[in-house]
C-alpha cells in the first residue's frame, strides 16, 4: 500500500468502522480512539497490507480491539436470547429503527457485531469469519440466533405498543 | 467348564450379556434346571439389556435447525428459517418462488415474513470527526534527505564531544580570545571583519569550554603571510605549536585549521540546570564548501592535532561541537542546542544535545 492507498482507505472506511464500532460500543469516546489506533495499526502495517485487503484488515483489527476493551473492562455479558429480555420501557420506542438499534444492543457481543458486518457492511459470511475469527458455519448461526431475537423483540414491542 | 454353586453366579452374568457359546450356555441352562432355586427369574427373559427397546419421539424431525441450502425443501415447519435464509440472500430462485407462494397464500406467514424483514439493520450515516487527523503527508525524498543530513552531521558533532571533553581548562587572565592556528594561510577571510579584539577578563576555565569558536578547514598550499592582526603573541606561539608542526611534518596537502574567538562570551550563562552555549556568528558557509568531511579529518590526523592544539591553547572538543552544531543550525534553520549542565561546585557534570524531535542527556566521565 502507499501512502495515498492509506489515504484513500481513510477516506473510504474511517466512517464505517466508526459506526461499527461506536454501534458496538456506545461510547464516543472510545469508539474515535479504537478507529484512531486502528488506522496507525496499518499505517505501521503499510507495506503489508494489501490494497485489496484493506478494508476486512481494519474490520478485523478494530473488532479484536473491540473486543479486547470489552473483556478487559468486563462489559461482556452472557446473555441468551432464547430467554428474551423484556423491555422495560416500551411505550416511547415508537421507532421502528430506534427500536432495532435497543434490540441489538442487547445481543451478546458476538452476535451483534456479525449481523452489523453482515448488514451494514455487507459481508459474505466467509469475510466476516475471516474479521471475527469465527468459522463460516458459527457465523451462520449467530446471525439466525440474532434475527430470531430481534425478530421476537421487535415483535412483542409491537404487541404492547 | 465347572459351574457349580459357587460360582454359577458369575456365569449367569456371562450368558446374559453374551459372552458364552451356545454350548456354553447349555450347560448353564441344564445347572438351572436340576437347581432351580438358583434360577432367579432371568432365564427366559429378554430384557436384561436397558438399550434394548426402543422409544421413538415423533416430534424429532420438528425440532432440527438444519439452515436451509439449495437442495432443502420449503415446508411449513421450516419457514422461519427460509425466511432468515431469503433474507440472506442464501436462497435459489426456486426456493424463493416457493416462499413467495407461501406468503402468498397464507395471510399469518405473509406477516410473519413482513416481521423477518423488519430486523434488517439499515445503513445510518455516521461521520467520523477526526478523519483529518489520520490523513498522512508524504515525506518528500528532499526533505528525508536533509534529515538525514541532519542527523548525521549531529550525530558527528556528539561524537566528537563524547569522545573527549575536557572541562578543565585554563584560560590565563587577558589573554586575546582571538586565536589564529592557521599558519599557512591568511586566515582573516573567514573572519567577520566587523569584529574587534578585546581582552576578557578573568574566565571561569569551565566556561571556557562554552566560548564561540568558528572552525573551518581550507586547501592552501603556501604559508600565510602574517598580517598585524596575526601578529599578536598568541598567534605568533600558535604558529610554533604543534598543530603547525604536524601539518608541516606530514608534508600532506594542508588544510589549515582556523580556530577563532569572533566575540567575547557574553555571559549568557544564566542560572538553571542547563547552560546555552551561545550561537556563532560564522562567515558565509560557501567560502568554506568541500572542505570539511570525516575522510579529510581522519586522514590528516585532526585528533592528535586538536589534542596538542587545546593543550597549547585551552580549547576543548565541546567548544568544537557547539560550533559544529550552530552551524548545523545555520545551514538547516533548525534548532539543534547543546547544553552544558553543572554540580554544585560548578563543574561540568553532563550535557544534553537537544533537537525538536530528541534530547539526548549524557553525564561527563571526568577520569582525566
Amino acid at each position: 500500500m502507499t501512502v495515498e492507498d492509506y489515504n484513500k482507505a481513510v477516506e473510504s472506511y474511517a466512517d464505517n468502522l466508526y459506526r461499527f464500532v461506536l454501534k458496538n460500543l456506545k461510547d464516543v469516546h472510545l469508539s474515535e480512539d479504537i478507529v484512531q489506533e486502528t488506522f496507525e495499526k496499518l499505517w505501521v502495517k503499510l507495506e503489508a497490507v494489501s490494497v485489496l485487503k484493506v478494508k476486512t484488515y481494519l474490520f478485523t483489527s478494530a473488532y479484536h480491539t473491540m473486543i479486547d476493551y470489552i473483556r478487559k473492562e468486563k462489559r461482556y455479558v452472557g446473555f441468551d436470547p432464547g430467554e428474551g429480555i423484556e423491555p422495560s420501557h416500551s411505550s416511547h420506542y415508537s421507532d421502528l429503527t430506534e427500536l432495532l438499534e435497543i434490540a441489538v444492543g442487547n445481543l451478546p457481543e458476538d452476535q451483534k457485531a456479525v449481523v452489523m458486518l453482515r448488514d451494514y457492511e455487507g459481508y459474505a459470511y466467509r469475510e466476516i469469519a475471516d474479521i471475527t475469527g469465527l468459522s463460516e458455519s458459527q457465523v451462520k448461526v449467530y446471525i439466525y440466533r440474532a434475527r430470531v431475537y430481534l425478530k421476537n423483540y421487535i415483535g412483542s414491542i409491537e404487541q404492547v405498543i | 467348564m465347572d459351574i457349580n454353586r459357587n460360582n454359577y453366579e458369575e456365569y449367569l452374568l456371562d450368558l446374559m450379556e453374551g459372552r458364552l457359546t451356545a454350548e456354553e450356555s447349555q450347560q448353564v441352562r441344564d445347572f438351572l434346571l436340576l437347581h432351580p432355586d438358583c434360577d432367579e427369574g432371568f432365564i427366559g427373559e429378554q430384557t436384561w439389556n436397558l438399550a434394548s427397546g426402543t422409544i421413538v419421539f415423533k416430534g424429532k424431525a420438528g425440532l432440527k435447525k438444519e439452515l436451509p441450502d439449495s437442495s432443502t425443501p420449503l415446508t411449513p415447519s421450516n419457514f422461519d428459517l427460509f425466511s432468515i435464509a431469503r433474507l440472506e440472500g442464501d436462497l435459489t430462485p426456486a426456493q424463493e418462488a416457493d416462499h413467495d407462494r407461501l406468503v402468498a397464500a397464507d395471510g399469518a406467514r405473509k406477516k410473519e415474513w413482513e416481521a423477518w424483514q423488519k430486523t434488517r439493520l439499515t445503513g445510518e450515516v455516521i461521520l467520523y470527526g477526526r478523519k483529518h487527523q489520520l490523513i498522512k503527508t508524504p515525506v518528500r525524498r528532499s526533505r528525508m534527505i536533509w534529515i538525514s543530513v541532519i542527523s548525521t552531521a549531529a550525530a558527528l558533532a556528539m561524537i566528537i564531544t563524547l569522545f573527549r571533553i575536557n572541562p578543565v581548562l585554563t584560560d590565563p587572565a587577558g589573554t586575546s580570545r582571538e586565536i589564529i592556528v592557521d599558519a599557512v594561510d591568511d586566515p582573516t577571510a573567514f573572519e567577520d571583519k566587523g569584529k574587534t579584539k578585546q581582552q576578557e577578563p578573568s574566565v571561569d576555565p569551565v566556561i571556557l569550554a562554552s566560548e564561540p569558536v568558528t572552525f573551518s578547514i581550507k586547501k592552501h598550499q603556501d604559508p600565510p603571510e602574517l598580517t598585524g592582526e596575526n601578529q599578536d603573541p598568541v598567534q605568533t606561539g600558535l604558529k610554533s605549536d604543534s598543530a603547525s608542526r604536524i601539518i608541516d611534518e606530514e608534508k600532506i596537502q594542508t588544510r589549515p585549521l582556523k580556530f577563532g574567538m569572533m566575540q567575547s562570551y557574553p555571559k549568557a550563562i544564566e542560572a538553571g540546570q542547563y547552560d546555552r552555549i551561545v550561537s556563532l556568528d560564522l562567515p558565509p558557509f560557501s567560502n568554506q564548501s568541500g572542505s570539511l568531511t570525516w575522510a579529510q579529518l581522519s586522514e590528516k590526523g585532526l585528533r592528535q592535532t586538536y589534542r596538542d592544539f587545546i593543550k597549547e591553547k585551552d580549547l576543548s572538543l565541546l567548544t568544537v561541537a557547539s560550533a559544529g552544531v550552530h552551524g548545523i543550525n545555520r545551514l538547516t534553520r533548525s534548532e539543534l542546542s547543546l547544553d552544558l549542565s553543572r554540580n554544585e561546585d560548578g563543574e561540568i557534570s553532563g550535557f544534553r544535545f537537544k533537537s525538536n524531535l530528541l534530547s539526548v542527556d549524557s553525564p561527563v566521565n571526568r577520569t582525566e
